[in-house]
């Protein structure tokens, strides 16, 4: 392995997705090549149907590739079971979603605290710390214990972003974390975003927007399955 | 551990939040825990009375009726019809069997009993002296019956409290003359109380010697039954088999199928009493432990709808790292919680039911032991939370087998 593969956190090779509609199969992805070194803030830009929506589910462990190789931090991800794959969702991926996806009726807290329920060994008080440190970078410390529903959205996508971070993972994938946003929420978000890679984190963000793509270190094209550039 | 608790906390709350819906969803639960702790309970004391009842006059008691055993056909009673074949002299002869401590002959009648203006409508039992030592009575004041009083068709009677109570509140009925019939006894005597047994109440009563009944009362020449107490010790099968033959021998049967008698025991009575009841009671079990599984397709039912109307959040569920086994708990957990609420709920209703039954059924003057064993309501509980989690098993299975990209694509 070469120094520079060293670094990759993630390596595409190959990877192709069919599944069916009906009786027809559709190729969702043709054969992506793609490496993102640690540290990278990279932005997703493509049409709708392209495939990228596809591309982000198998990055996030969502789904597996149908063919080619999926190297995660160096492990080879293709030969995951089931629970590893949940496994690897829980430590190595933090998502943010379009539309926030925060469960109703529970506290902000217990939002952020969720995915713990779902770590082996969760230090109960240490992970609790860690929520209220986050809380407080995104700048929610007043809202602990309100409900989402009385939450705006850009406060709703704060929370998001804070309990993406709970498990310190290796990725963020951010599915048009702004999508559903008014311009000064989306430059909050942005704002957290940034620094977030400032402080070393890996993202990946899915937009449709060009000015957005400009907060990125690259911008990786799709159309028709492929990467263009 | 931890994380199952987590699970049931959040079981709760997200119960909580469609209070009526999980109330709805319970109800089957409810009520199926409710009627079988009510039919359960009930049942004991049921049971419980009757056995009380049947013994209430303590050791071995002897019975006979008129006519013969049939198993396959009604009793002549349920038919209307009155059996005239049991005389006094019958009484007379069994006195001689070994073993028979006393001998009473019974003949029952209600009638109006008199005093003045006031009356009361009671039975008049026509007995003989030994009914005291029989029934074990208590005399509040006076005295009892007399063999003399027998034997000489004596117009004397000896009443029960709540008779006495009802014609003469004010002052003691003692040597006053009540009649019945237009025939006037003097009360000699007035029982203590008594309570019930064999489900006549012995305060509610006037007895007269029972010669005089047959005559002036009743105007039979037969008696209603025969009742014989054993000397303690003796060998109740060879009683009654020696009382038989005194009897086949003055009815001049030589066939014992063709006995125009019974003859029973109270042992005997009270296992018969106790496997009729236990049956009912087995029956109703089962009748109430339907409406539990009925409960329990409710549930099922609702919790369908609750994991379609959750994909979203078990999409969420699983991209945030819940593998399918964790989903799958939760809503056994869910499942589980639900059922348990409605067992508690239940439970506490069934048991606040079968304590108002205790206190009407004691206000009829009946010595009803409210029963509730713990382990009938631990059991109640955990086969609730039971049909709970076997209910959840198929739509927590669905939620588990959601493909998370498609349920998180939900609105």
């Amino acid at each position: 392995m070469t120094a520079q593969s060293m670094e990759d956190l993630i390596r595409l090779e190959g990877v192709t997705k069919e599944y069916l509609q009906g009786d027809i199969v559709i190729q969702a992805l043709r054969g992506i090549d793609l490496s993102i070194k640690k540290g990278e803030f990279v932005s997703v830009m493509g049409p709708s149907g392209c495939g990228k929506s596809t591309l982000m589910h198998i990055l996030g462990f969502l789904a597996r590739p149908t063919g080619g190789k999926y190297l995660f931090e160096g492990r080879n991800s293709t030969e995951f079971t089931d629970d590893e794959l949940a496994l690897t969702r829980n430590q190595g991926i933090g998502f943010i979603f379009q539309s926030f996806n925060l469960l109703p009726r529970t506290s902000v807290l217990d939002n952020v605290l969720l995915p713990t329920n779902y770590s082996v060994n969760a230090d109960r008080e240490a992970v609790r710390k860690t929520a209220l440190q986050l809380l407080e970078t995104v700048g929610l410390s007043h809202r602990l214990n309100n409900n989402p529903n009385q939450l705006s959205g850009g406060e709703q996508q704060r929370v998001a972003i804070a309990r993406s971070l709970i498990n310190s993972p290796s990725l963020i994938l951010a599915d048009e974390p702004t999508g559903n946003l008014d311009s000064k929420a989306t430059g909050e978000i942005m704002d957290i975003l940034t620094g977030l890679h400032r402080q070393g984190n890996t993202i990946l963000m899915v937009t449709h927007e060009d000015y957005l793509s400009e907060f990125t270190d690259r911008t990786i094209r799709v159309k028709d399955g492929q990467i263009v550039g | 551990m931890v994380s199952w608790w987590q699970d049931i906390v959040y079981a709760f709350r997200s119960l909580w939040a469609v209070k009526s819906r999980a109330v709805l969803s319970m109800l089957g639960i409810i009520i199926g825990v409710m009627s079988v702790l009510a039919v359960a309970s009930i049942g004991l004391s049921a049971q419980d009375l009757i056995l009380s009842q049947v013994t209430s006059f303590g050791g071995d008691l002897i019975g006979v009726t008129p006519g013969g055993s049939q198993e396959d056909s009604p009793p002549p009673i349920a038919l209307g019809i009155v059996l005239t074949t049991l005389k006094l002299g019958d009484a007379e002869a069994l006195q001689d069997v070994r073993g028979v401590e006393y001998v009473v002959p019974y003949v029952n009648s209600t009638e109006t009993v008199s005093l003045g203006r006031e009356t009361a409508v009671t039975s008049v039992v026509g007995v003989n002296e030994q009914v005291q030592g029989l029934e074990g009575l208590e005399m509040a004041e006076g005295r009892f019956l007399t063999a003399e009083d027998v034997a000489r068709f004596a117009r004397v009677a000896v009443v029960g409290t709540t008779v006495a109570e009802s014609l003469s509140p004010d002052r003691s009925l003692l040597g006053q003359t009540v009649s019945v019939k237009g025939v006037r006894f003097t009360v000699v005597g007035l029982t203590s109380e008594q309570g019930t047994a064999f489900f006549q109440n012995l305060d509610d009563r006037v007895l007269v010697p029972v010669t005089t009944a047959q005559r002036l009362v009743a105007g039979i020449d037969y008696v209603s039954a025969i009742r014989m107490r054993v000397i303690e010790g003796t060998n109740v099968d060879r009683l009654k088999e020696d009382a038989a033959q005194v009897m086949r021998r003055r009815h001049h049967i030589s066939d014992p199928s063709k006995d125009d008698f019974t003859i029973g025991s109270t042992e005997q009575a009270a296992e018969m009493l106790g496997n009729v009841t236990g049956a009912m009671q087995g029956f109703l079990l089962i009748v109430t432990a339907i409406s539990l599984l009925v409960g329990g397709i409710n549930i099922m039912n609702i919790m369908f709808v609750s994991v379609r109307e959750r994909r979203r959040e078990i999409g969420l569920r699983k991209a945030l790292g819940a593998n399918s086994g964790r989903i799958l708990r939760q809503f056994l957990a869910e499942s589980g919680a639900m059922s348990l609420a409605g067992g508690t709920i239940g439970a506490a209703v069934g048991i606040a039911f079968s304590a108002l039954v205790a206190v009407a059924v004691r206000h009829y003057g009946y010595s009803w032991t409210f029963f509730m064993p713990v382990s009938y309501v631990v059991g109640a509980l955990v086969v609730a939370a039971l049909i709970g989690m076997v209910s959840g098993v198929s739509p927590a299975v669905t939620a588990s087998r959601l493909d998370p990209i498609v349920a998180l694509r939900e609105e």
